[in-house]
């Protein structure tokens, strides 16, 4: 062995010289028969350690909000075809029945609106939590776009295409109100951004059976309080400009601490699995 | 084992999100009437309060002719019409008494119209005997009533009562259906049942057990609402009055053919609602059990409560759905459809009053009900 | 003494034969129940366990009919379902209280009994922790304290050891030997080491019929002469795996170790050898050679 070491990587020369055909039989003999150990734990753990120095740190979000807003759209359109069937037949159908009574029915069109604009969202929800529901979050944690990014992607999905749905109702019914589409606009995403942000609070803290039956529950008991009372009809589709902006900004103030925290939440595991226990 | 299905039941906080939710949707509807509170209008009231003579009626509807000659006055001078009219207290009070007086005085001579045309009909050649037979078993339903109508300060009672007819069966059934639809479902999901049915007291006694918790949490919910609503009409209208005076009193019943006082009428229903309740618990529970799924079971038992409630809205009148929405678990706990007309349905030939047959209808179904979850539960089978 | 006939039974579901015509006799003892995945093993336990209801025949314990004895049957049985669920915001000793309760025992029984049952699966010490807060073994322990907490005559376990670690292995190994002595025990595994040594007999099962019943020693005996072991090259290892029911395989200095149990001698330098159980499955179970064994050895 010593002789080994003392070669120098140019003279080949030398070494062709000094090869013994066969010594070197029985060095090849004895490494095919050489076993590996397989190393114990500590020894593992104190390579590992001994590396962690040279790993990379974490590279920082993307810079801007922008390029973040961008890659948030690009994920979101990967998950389109992630989200189940079932929803987005869902959303028509509701986009359909939305248009009917709208049309068909002697009730306020923008009532309508308001009452359906958060349907799309809720049932979308369900698409959001699907890894929880299915206990898939400790695999999708791992994998390389996080529960949260994934969460986020969805939320982001299912957001848009719920005031994209709204919106175009609402341009197709703009006729038949006589008002401002501007207005119209606010007057179902102000209740609608409530909406969303319960619908959030409630996703978070409670499992899928649960926040749904709840949701829909308290909805419609929204519906029929505003049904049975005139003044309040009134009030909710002729409320001033800026209480509708004030109103719309508190309630995305709501949806963005409700975003935060579901994002905190479903960082790590454990936050997670709290959820999986609630009723 | 009661003792841990109650815990199931009751340490599920969605349930009291929802409950404090809908406490305080109770809490901001509905306004108060500041003109009742005022002295003014108590030492008038008390003058004017009780049965009414057709003197009397025609001394308040003077009175009311002169204070809208004032008001007309008043509003002329203030060249506007801003503010509130008549602007002293007294005339306010003075005003609101009177119209309720007249209004009074206008019911009594519908109800007097009407036991007329009962009695007229019982005698009228062109009715069938079916027809006289009914028209005379409300006429002597009325007559027992004597002259239930008179001027009364109502206003807590009136809606406190409603409240059984309006939220307080909302609020009831979802947050029945809501605490309930778990019940079985949730042994499956939570991956319990088969663990459970293969114990020795698995497959009955543990239904019992379930059905006693569902029905205590039933009756929590029920006592708390109704308590809790007792105490916001309080803050909200004042104490109660009056409660001994007939049901006719209350607008919404002045049809209703039944001798009741206001609060033989509230406790009365109470307890028709507490039996709906539990009926409709029932029926959420043997759904819970056959569909082993909670949103399912929401849904289902949502859409049988629900669609004659709708039908009714929509004003379909098919004598089919008027059968369907007349025999509903929505009617049951509502309970005022019930009591404030006269309706009666004829079994065999024998006419029978509406609620009687009712009641008794729901007892038979409560009956099936309970024997199906026995059965269903017992011979359901574990697959995973 | 105990007697649980199994009669001729089959269970059909929708679309599916799952247990076709099983017949077996068992009495006091611990019987284990092997067969690959699919082979009925978990429909003919649900059925013992009297959740599920045979399609055609019947289940007699001492001569009666379970589906008849109800109450009086479940009184005496102890199941344990290879999946199973906790109430995660019970504690263990509420977890267990409820059912000891389930199970038929007064309030004074179900303390006693509960803390019994909880020192056998070495769980004193967390009784008072949600069960949210268990790890898997943790769970499975719960589940056997479960199933014993009514001290049943008959005690129907599917894939007990699954999750548990080699010494909680060990240890619930010789509990079940323990208490197999007054009671039927009828646990099915994949873990063949598990019951070489306390199964009174084994029931091999496969596509829903009962194959093979006889005690271990039978087993082993039956293929006694044809386990073989041989050194091979590595590159001669697949032609070997598509012609012979190979078992484990181990790297050795000259080459490549493997265990066949094939009827004649597959190589001219093999070696008869003792057989184990492992063999036993190999042998009966060809097909489901990988998912069966080879889970079982992990």
């Amino acid at each position: 062995m010593s002789r080994f070491n003392s070669i120098n990587e140019t003279d080949n020369d030398e070494l062709e010289e000094r090869f013994d055909y066969k010594e070197n039989q029985v060095l090849q003999q004895e490494l095919t028969d050489y076993l590996v150990k397989f190393p114990d734990e500590d020894d593992i753990d104190a390579t590992i350690d001994t590396l962690r120095q040279y790993v990379p740190t974490q590279t920082t979000k993307s810079v801007n909000r922008i390029e973040r807003l961008i890659t948030l759209c690009k994920r979101s359109a990967t998950e389109v075809t992630v989200v189940s069937k079932t929803y987005w037949i869902t959303c028509t159908l509701l986009f359909i029945i939305g248009y009917l009574i709208t049309n068909l029915a002697d009730t306020n069109p923008l009532l309508t609106l308001i009452f359906l604009a958060p349907l799309p969202f809720i049932i979308g929800l369900l698409e959001v939590f699907k890894g929880r529901e299915h206990g898939l979050l400790e695999i999708e944690l791992t994998c390389k776009f996080t529960t949260d990014q994934i969460m986020l992607s969805r939320l982001f999905l299912i957001g848009i295409t719920n005031v994209t749905l709204n919106t175009v109702l609402t341009l197709i019914i703009s006729p038949t109100t006589g008002k401002p589409i501007l207005e119209m606009l606010l007057t179902w995403l102000t209740p609608f951004t409530f909406f969303v942000a319960i619908a959030l609070w409630l996703s978070i803290h409670f499992k899928g059976q649960v926040f749904v039956t709840t949701f829909l529950s308290l909805w419609l008991v929204f519906i029929g309080l505003i049904i049975s009372n005139n003044h309040w009809i009134e009030a909710l589709l002729n409320i001033n400009l800026v209480i509708h902006f004030i109103c719309l900004g508190f309630g995305s103030l709501l949806i963005s601490i409700q975003v935060k925290q579901l994002i905190n939440k479903y960082q790590t595991y454990e936050g997670g699995q709290r959820v999986e226990i609630n009723y | 084992m009661y003792k841990q299905e109650c815990y199931k039941i009751f340490t599920r906080k969605s349930l009291y999100f929802t409950f404090l939710l809908f406490i305080f949707f109770m809490f901001i509807t509905g306004g108060s009437h500041s003109i009742h509170q005022t002295n003014a209008y108590q030492s008038l009231y008390d003058e004017w309060r009780g049965p009414l003579t057709s003197t009397e009626i025609d001394m308040a509807n003077e009175r009311l002719l002169k204070i809208e000659e004032q008001i007309d006055r008043e509003m002329a001078e203030a060249d506007g019409f801003e503010g509130v009219f008549p602007q002293r207290i007294e005339d306010q009070a003075a005003h609101s008494i009177y119209t309720s007086v007249v209004q009074a005085g206008e019911n009594i001579e519908w109800f007097e119209g009407r036991k007329e045309a009962l009695h007229n009909k019982t005698f009228d050649p062109t009715t069938t005997a079916d027809q006289a037979e009914d028209a005379q078993m409300e006429f002597e339903l009325l007559q027992q009533l004597n002259e239930p109508i008179g001027f009364y300060q109502t206003t807590t009672w009136r809606s406190t009562v409603d409240f059984i007819n309006t939220f307080g069966f909302i609020f009831l059934t979802v947050l029945i259906i809501l605490g309930l639809a778990p019940v079985f479902a949730d042994e499956h999901s939570q991956k319990i049942a088969s663990l459970i049915a293969s114990t020795k007291y698995g497959k009955n006694k543990i239904a019992s057990a379930k059905i006693l918790a569902s029905f205590t949490y039933i009756g929590a919910l029920f006592f708390s609402l109704h308590l809790v609503n007792v105490v916001i009409e309080v803050i909200k209208f004042g104490r109660f009055a009056d409660g001994t005076v007939p049901l006719q009193n209350l607008y919404l019943f002045i049809q209703s053919p039944f001798s009741l006082t206001i609060g033989q009428y509230y406790a009365l229903a109470l307890g028709i609602q507490l039996l709906g309740a539990l009926v409709i618990g029932l029926l959420v529970l043997f759904l819970s059990i056959v569909t082993r799924h909670a949103m399912l079971t929401f849904f289902i038992s949502g859409a049988i409560i629900g669609t004659p409630v709708l039908f009714r809205q929509l004003g379909f009148d098919q004598e089919l759905i008027q059968y369907i929405t007349q025999f509903s678990y929505a009617e049951l706990i509502r309970v005022k459809g019930l009591i404030d007309q006269f309706i009666v349905l004829r079994l065999f030939g024998q006419p029978i009053l509406y609620p009687y047959l009712f009641i008794a209808v729901f007892l038979l179904i409560a009956s099936v009900n309970v024997f199906l979850i026995y059965r269903q539960y017992r011979n359901q089978q574990i697959v995973n | 003494m105990l007697k649980l006939i199994i009669e001729n039974i089959s269970k059909t579901f929708k679309d599916k034969q799952a247990v076709t015509g099983f017949s077996a006799e068992l009495s006091e003892g611990v019987y284990a129940l092997l067969g690959p995945n699919g082979a009925g093993k978990t429909t003919l336990m649900r059925m013992l366990a009297d959740i599920l209801k045979p399609t055609s025949g019947r289940i007699l314990l001492d001569g009666k009919d379970i589906s008849i004895m109800g109450d009086h049957y479940r009184d005496s049985l102890g199941y344990l379902p290879q999946e199973f669920g906790l109430y995660r915001n019970f504690t263990a000793v509420r977890f267990l209280s409820y059912f000891a309760r389930l199970k038929g025992l007064d309030k004074q029984e179900a303390t006693t009994r509960v803390d019994e049952v909880l020192k056998l699966v070495n769980l004193q010490q967390d009784r008072k922790r949600k069960l949210k807060t268990y790890s898997g073994g943790m769970k499975r322990r719960l589940g056997i304290a479960l199933a014993l907490l009514n001290d049943p005559k008959i005690l129907i376990v599917d894939e007990p050891t699954a999750g548990l670690d080699p010494q909680e292995r060990v240890r619930f190994r010789n509990l079940l030997s323990e208490i197999a002595g007054d009671r039927i025990v009828l646990l099915s595994t994949h873990i063949v080491s598990d019951i070489e040594y306390i199964a009174k007999e084994v029931l091999l099962m496969r596509q829903g019929t009962l194959i093979q019943r006889s005690t271990s020693e039978q087993l082993l005996d039956s293929v006694k002469d044809k386990v073989w072991k041989c050194t091979v090259e590595q590159h001669a290892l697949p032609q070997l795996q598509k012609h012979y029911k190979v078992g484990n395989i181990q790297r050795v200095e000259t080459g490549i170790e493997v265990r066949i149990v094939s009827d004649q001698q597959p190589l001219a330098d093999a070696v008869n050898v003792t057989p184990t159980l492992e063999d036993v499955y190999l042998y009966f179970f060809n097909e489901e050679v990988i998912d069966g064994v080879q889970a079982g050895m992990l």
